[in-house]
């Protein structure tokens, strides 16, 4: 058994383990990516156009995300131009967001649930298909909330400030976690965090700011125009479709005020929504910062790390939560924030309802595969009411103290 | 301490100061940064029709919307570099049939010169559908036609590409907006005037789905009519019967499909094929579009002319300024985080 003793050293350090799971993990993702082949180019039709027709993101021509949701994109597509290369940035991105996560996940838990709970998000369908197939913001927004959420428990503004800039420069939500961390942090940390957070935005927007300030700030502007899609609201409001339908590319070469006046309005449209109950907007936005508000106020009592975090996760879970907005995609931070507000349930308890995210975030992607058994209006009603059950489930088990996080 | 504090309030107000500067330009900017011309003008098939583009500045965006039921045979720009056309891209694909933009027509140009231009458009008859095309790439032209009295709308199918399944599918679109009862009947006539068809469907689009029925099938011989009668209980080409009812259904279409096997290398891959009335029934409503295309028509049209932002020496210097000075004032707070133990 020569060597056998080095090996179980080697096995014992937990980086090692970590990093063998990690490669384990990397390649069951890389051998589904194989399997599957997902025609991910399909998803880059904005980068095709803006190439062909010799255009500049943010001057002119505003894509729908910021630009560090994007132009790893443009940049992957103009020099490798393969589905392959847009896996590897995934994973890394995947990989590093895992680790943020058990890194948090220890830090104010038991190292066993820290890992159950790592392996159980690893595990989760949506997670693993943006990975293989969607050529979207979402995981790299993922990471700078976690890291925001991260550098908030250590009580570091300047991190937080720099993290949520990040943040909202690759997907708008990620800016939510500022009014926690500002009602949680005091005096010239404040202005820290603020400041931070601008210098973020600046360095990295001043280029696009200089040369055509209207695109760019249309790319952020333009959301407003949209329509509520798959949530509660949007079925209230009669509307069962998905993200709208196709548009015209070259529309997003003017300003999102000018292409208001070319694009009728129209409550078939999520692109340009005409809302039935133009009320349900407002509630929308209401609830969202009515609850923000009131779990960043109560970040302050949290008398430590654990509940802090747990206030600060609810806080930013009200964004999504009463969100008219969703999509199968924006169900992965849900998720992640799900299991950051149960971490004191028993552990149990806390898989069964992950379980049932799973099951139903998995159930969602697929109603709008051709071919199911129950059609998109079902389909959609079933989900968003079993995901408003589960969720009122774990805001109650959040709501308790159960002293089960360590 | 007390300097550094001074200097974050110092620098606080100034950063307000220059982001006014710099909102103020921009709002003065937007005020004026659209031109919309509302008209019309009168066509007459085969004559030139021109829209004049007045006053435009180089990157400016020139936006051109008419009705899809009025088919454009070609656009001529004059001067011909003055814009420069934007391809028509929907998602990726070049078929020109979202949804809220079906029954327009649209132009797109990007300002290559400051100065006018003038569009000269070739119209071809007023008909009561939208011509779009679906698959592949076609030239389509449509006429009037008329045998034993009666009328029809003819349209001329020429394959420029074929998709990569090897159709062409061009559409025939009309807008409906109905919820379908089940007394819902669609009748009409068609005819295979010349050239070879792979199909002529009927489709009923609704918000998220589409209900095909064949109407004619690929061996219907030129020169021969077919009628065609839709109804709740009939199959549709996925095999439903009645799934449209109850559903809002949108547009209407009829679908011609040519597919390039029917054609040899050295024949022109096209169809010429007329329609007539259609009459739909819905919940006791009768629809009759009516088969007549007209040669003189009255043609209105929207012409936006967006400005585009061009930045300017003291722009790109307040915006340079901002970002130092919100450098600065970070650095001031850091440093005071920093004194105070952070």
């Amino acid at each position: 058994m020569l060597g056998s003793k080095p090996l179980s050293k080697l096995m014992k350090s937990l980086l090692h383990k970590y990093l063998i799971a990690l490669t384990a993990y990397d390649t069951l993702i890389i051998f589904l990516f194989l399997i599957s082949h997902p025609n991910i180019s399909a998803w880059l039709f904005d980068d095709v156009f803006v190439k062909k027709n010799g255009l500049l993101y943010y001057i002119d021509f505003r894509p729908g995300y910021p630009p560090l949701g994007k132009l790893p994109y443009l940049f992957l597509y103009n020099t490798l131009n393969s589905e392959e290369s847009i896996l590897f940035y995934h994973l890394i991105t995947l990989n590093v967001v895992l680790t943020i996560l058990f890194k948090l996940l220890k830090d104010i838990t038991a190292k066993r649930k820290a890992v159950i709970l790592t392996l159980t998000t690893a595990f989760y369908p949506p997670l693993i298909w943006v990975t293989i197939g969607n050529p979207h913001a979402d995981l790299l927004a993922l990471l700078w909330l976690l890291l925001s959420i991260y550098f908030i428990k250590n009580k570091n503004p300047m991190m937080v400030g720099i993290f949520s800039g990040l943040g909202f420069l690759t997907k708008i939500y990620n800016v939510m976690l500022l009014l926690p961390a500002f009602v949680l942090f005091k005096g010239w940390e404040r202005m820290v965090l603020l400041s931070s957070f601008l210098v973020t935005f600046f360095a990295v927007s001043a280029p696009f700011l200089a040369l055509d300030p209207l695109m760019y700030l249309s790319t952020f502007t333009h959301h407003s125009l949209r329509g509520p899609s798959e949530s509660v609201f949007a079925l209230l409001d009669g509307y069962f479709s998905h993200t709208g339908f196709r548009h015209p590319t070259y529309e997003a070469t003017i300003y999102a005020w000018q292409f208001a006046l070319v694009y009728t309005s129209s409550n078939l449209d999520h692109f340009r929504y005409a809302w039935n109950y133009p009320q349900l907007r407002y509630l929308s936005l209401a609830f969202q910062m009515i609850f923000l508000l009131l779990f960043s106020l109560m970040a302050i009592r949290a008398s430590h790390d654990a509940k802090m975090l747990k206030v600060i996760s609810l806080a930013s879970l009200s964004y999504f939560i009463f969100s008219a907005f969703w999509n199968p995609i924006l169900s992965i931070p849900h998720f992640i924030l799900i299991v950051l507000i149960t971490l004191d349930a028993k552990i149990v308890y806390q898989i069964l309802i992950l379980i049932g995210f799973a099951v139903v975030d998995s159930l969602h992607f697929l109603v709008w595969f051709p071919g199911l058994p129950f059609g998109v209006h079902l389909g959609l009603l079933v989900v968003t009411v079993s995901r408003a059950i589960l969720t009122s489930i774990a805001l109650y088990i959040a709501a308790g103290d159960r002293g089960g996080g360590s | 301490m007390r300097i550094l504090k001074t200097l974050s309030v110092t620098l606080f107000i100034i950063i307000l100061f220059t982001a006014s500067i710099l909102c103020l330009n921009l709002i003065n900017f937007i005020k004026t940064d659209t031109k919309i011309i509302v008209s019309h003008t009168h066509t007459r098939v085969g004559l030139p029709t021109v829209i004049e583009v007045p006053n435009f500045n180089k990157y400016d965006r020139v936006y051109l919307i008419l009705n899809a039921n009025t088919p454009i045979t070609n656009i001529v720009i004059k001067p011909k570099d003055a814009l420069v056309p934007l391809p028509l891209d929907v998602e990726g694909t070049e078929a020109d049939i979202a949804y809220p933009i079906l029954m327009s027509k649209n132009f797109f140009f990007v300002a290559n010169t400051t100065s006018s231009a003038q569009l000269i458009l070739y119209m071809q008859p007023e008909i009561p559908y939208a011509v779009k095309d679906f698959e592949g790439k076609t030239i389509s032209e449509v006429f009037g036609y008329i045998e034993n009295d009666k009328e029809y709308i003819g349209i001329d199918v020429k394959a420029v590409e074929f998709s990569q399944n090897g159709f062409t599918q061009t559409l025939l679109i009309y807008p409906l907006n109905e919820i379908i009862q089940s007394d819902f009947q669609v009748e009409g006539e068609l005819k295979l005037l010349e050239g070879k068809i792979a199909y002529v469907n009927f489709i009923l689009m609704t918000d998220s789905d589409l209900y095909g029925f064949n109407v004619a099938p690929f061996t219907l011989k030129s020169n021969t009519s077919i009628k065609f009668d839709i109804n709740a209980g009939t199959r549709e080409l996925f095999n439903r019967t009645g799934a449209f009812l109850g559903q809002r259904v949108l547009f209407i279409a009829l679908s011609v499909g040519l597919h390039n096997k029917q054609f040899s290398t050295n024949e022109t891959a096209h169809a010429r094929v007329a329609i007539g009335d259609i009459m739909i029934t819905n919940h006791g409503k009768k629809i009759t579009i009516k088969s007549h295309a007209y040669y003189e028509y009255d043609l209105p049209y929207r012409l936006y002319i967006f400005h585009k932002f061009q930045p300017t020496l003291e722009h790109i210097l307040l915006v340079l300024a901002l970002t130092l000075e919100v450098f600065a004032c970070s650095y001031v707070a850091v440093k005071l985080w920093r004194s105070e133990g952070g």
